[in-house]
């Protein structure tokens, strides 16, 4: 008896073992890429072109996509992890390549693609702005998909309301009509702000990197080589910033709270004119306050002196291959698959992001007025991230160095004494990687 | 081979214990003090995210004592804990005083009581959020539309007003911090009382004592040794509070809610300097291990002179 339950039981976990082998075998064999990808406007709509994206990839090469999509504030942290060993997508959708290349070594970090680049003829295929932050060197180490620049958004009826029919295009322009757009209650306090900047949780880096780029200036030099913050240009770019809030009061000081979202405020009606407006603000606006359709409208940002001055900044998002990918042909694959031109427009239109691709931003659906001003704005913007690996530390958000100024700058310290402490800790900065 | 038998069965008996212990030293020497100990080693390397360490010495140490940002975030640290724990302890007293009573409706307030302490977080975070918002605040509304005050209270925004580590800011989100923690110091407080004979309190009202006499005569000292192990407690998490200081007001505006852990976090992960959150952890460690080993060290002692 015993002998025949021991037998039974032995034939039982046989076969158990046989199932889980083949199980396993069966899920070994079926080819599977992960990718991960920044959340950009509507989720919704992100996910359902995504979707669309993953069905037609596992029906076109029967590879299995997996597709997370990360929030902005833990994007930073999954990304560090993964440059030293952590867990990493074989494709990822990022940002600050030179600063995650370094880090990551050689073990960690981007593949270098120029095969690929050549074989979807990159070169002439993508605005130049864009392939700068896909390069090392002269090497390809992603391709470049979406452009984020910057621009003005203005409600069109409160214009009407105020009867301003002129766009600003300069410092002074912006000033004279925001200040016709404030109000303000009985004690003073601003009710509407006729201009603010465009930020979250009171981050201002992005904000004054425009306003920089505004006066022909920045905040270190593209070759990362020294600072440039206390000079007299950004200077005058950071005391613009401080002068909307306290001299001239059309921005109300409570935008640099961490609890206010401005674009929220504007779609409100409690701004008039929201500064570097992201291009995720016309899907935002769409989904949660139709009524506004028609009354959000896009234009280029001023500039200091006005004209063909270039007034704002952009980012490219690099999609890369990592080293770490264990399966370099399925993921270059995914990667060609998803820079396609139908894959492109439709991943722009799910995020309301405008393309580097310069085949699909000919499309129909760019005619409309929000992404004509986006096309135009990029012809007068230079890059927001400037490619050296210790840009990461510059651009910290609370405590990196121009974050930090700023924000005590607009509580009304003195310029030109936080420019100086920041030029410090910046030039420390440097110097400390060049060790 | 019976005394054999008998000696290993001995053996297993008496060593099972100890071997019992292993599994769970293994895991907290490897989820916790490893991991601590390697963040206190990091404060000796260079931070560089992008080269290989190299080992420095007490720079980072020295850098980070020379920062007006690290004095001003201790200060809001010691603040922090001292004033959570003197305001939570005293409420928690007064709510522990109220459900012990014997009334239809104690076990409904004793749950209600309960729910800042239960909700997480993130979730608590996100609600005072909006509360502080300036424009958007319900409290600002109510106490607008009831003329109590004419314009908005600036609940989070830069501090024009503030006595050291005390502003705005930071008295907004003490009360949230109160708020999440008094439940626990009720909790802690009120099952001490339940152990406490009503004879004591009959004996005390026949000798003509009143109720606050009560209190400090016979409630406050028979409680005292739950109380105090409930401070030692609390007094460690609010020294290391991250939650609401970080998700509500990211440490801003301009430091004035900061804690050391935000300092840390911020400095590790957005920074990326980790050799000077190694170090502010190392300064972190010590100023919560000392106040405790020496607490510990007296309560231990006057547990075993209490028993001889």
């Amino acid at each position: 008896m015993k002998n025949a339950v021991k037998k039974i039981l032995s034939v039982l976990l046989m076969k158990l073992m046989l199932s889980i082998v083949s199980v396993g075998g069966i899920h070994a064999a079926e080819k599977s890429v992960t990718f991960w990808m920044q959340a950009y406007g509507d989720r919704a709509e992100q996910t359902k072109a995504m979707d669309i994206i993953a069905k037609n990839f596992e029906k076109e090469t029967s590879i299995v996509l997996n597709y997370e999509i990360i929030d902005w504030g833990n994007a930073m942290n999954k990304y560090s992890f993964a440059m030293k060993g952590g867990e990493a997508p074989d494709v990822a959708e990022w940002f600050f390549l030179t600063s995650f290349a370094e880090m990551g070594g050689d073990e960690y970090g981007p593949l270098q693609i120029n095969d690929v680049a050549a074989e979807v003829g990159a070169e002439n295929l993508y605005y130049d702005a864009a392939q700068q932050e896909c390069k090392i060197g002269n090497d390809y180490y992603a391709l470049p998909w979406r452009m984020d620049v910057r621009i003005m958004a203005y409600r069109k009826d409160m214009f009407e309301v105020a009867g301003i029919t002129n766009i600003p295009t300069t410092w002074k322009g912006l000033i004279d009509t925001a200040q016709k757009l404030t109000k303000k209650s009985t004690n003073g306090k601003i009710k509407v702000s006729g201009a603010a900047y465009y930020i979250t949780r009171g981050d201002f880096f992005q904000s004054a990197m425009a306003t920089m780029a505004q006066n022909n200036t920045s905040v270190i030099d593209i070759g990362g080589t020294k600072s440039m913050i206390n000079e007299q240009s950004a200077v005058e770019s950071l005391q613009f910033m401080q002068d909307l809030v306290l001299k001239y009061e059309v921005m109300s000081p409570s935008h640099a709270s961490a609890t206010v979202d401005t674009m929220q405020e504007f779609l409100s009606g409690r701004i008039a004119i929201l500064l570097g407006a992201g291009p995720d603000v016309i899907k935002m606006q769409q989904a949660s306050a139709p009524q506004l359709d028609g009354k959000v409208i896009g234009a280029r940002l001023p500039s200091k002196a006005g004209g063909n001055q270039t007034s704002s900044i952009m980012f490219a998002a690099p999609v890369s291959i990592m080293k770490t990918t264990k399966d370099v042909a399925s993921a270059k694959t995914f990667l060609k698959f998803f820079m396609s031109d139908e894959n492109q427009l439709l991943i722009s239109k799910g995020t309301g992001l405008i393309n580097a691709n310069k085949r699909v931003m000919k499309d129909n659906y760019f005619k409309a007025q929000w992404y004509q001003a986006l096309a135009d704005q990029a012809n007068f913007a230079k890059n927001g991230d400037i490619p050296v690996p210790f840009w990461a530390k510059i651009s910290a958000f609370p405590q990196g160095p121009v974050a930090n100024a700023v924000n005590k700058i607009l509580a009304g310290a003195d310029v030109q004494s936080e420019a100086n402490m920041a030029d410090q800790q910046i030039e420390q900065i440097i110097a400390d990687h060049a060790k | 081979m019976q005394k054999k038998k008998l000696s290993g069965y001995y053996l297993l008996h008496t060593s099972t214990p100890y071997l019992m212990l292993i599994p769970g030293i293994v895991g907290i020497m490897f989820v916790n003090i490893i991991p601590s100990l390697q963040a206190i080693v990091m404060g000796f390397y260079s931070d560089s995210f992008t080269k290989r360490s190299e080992f420095v010495g007490f720079e980072k140490f020295e850098r980070i004592l020379k920062l007006q940002e690290f004095w001003q975030v201790l200060g809001n640290t010691f603040f922090w804990s001292l004033a959570t724990l003197f305001f939570a302890t005293v409420l928690g007293i007064f709510a522990a005083i109220l459900t012990n009573r014997p009334y239809m409706g104690k076990g409904f307030f004793r749950i209600v009581f309960m729910i800042p302490w239960i909700t997480p977080p993130v979730v608590a975070s996100m609600v005072w959020k909006t509360m502080f918002n300036e424009t958007l605040s319900p409290i600002n509304d109510a106490l607008i539309m009831t003329n109590i005050i004419d314009s908005s209270i600036p609940f989070l925004i830069n501090p024009s007003w503030r006595i050291g580590p005390l502003s705005v800011p930071m008295f907004s989100l003490l009360v949230v911090n109160v708020w999440n923690v008094f439940p626990f110091m009720m909790i802690m407080i009120l099952a001490a009382m339940q152990s406490i004979d009503d004879s004591y309190y009959e004996a005390a009202s026949i000798d003509g004592a009143g109720k606050i006499t009560q209190f400090f005569k016979i409630t406050l000292p028979l409680i005292m040794p739950v109380l105090s192990i409930s401070l030692l407690l609390q007094g460690i998490w609010q020294f290391n509070s991250f939650n609401f200081n970080y998700l509500v007001a990211y440490g801003g505006p301009l430091n004035t809610t900061k804690t050391m852990a935000v300092m840390i976090y911020q400095k590790a992960f957005a920074e990326f300097d980790y050799g000077q959150a190694g170090a502010i952890s190392a300064v972190m460690l010590g100023c919560i291990l000392i106040p405790a080993a020496f607490y510990i060290r007296h309560h231990v002692n006057r547990l075993e002179t209490v028993r001889k």
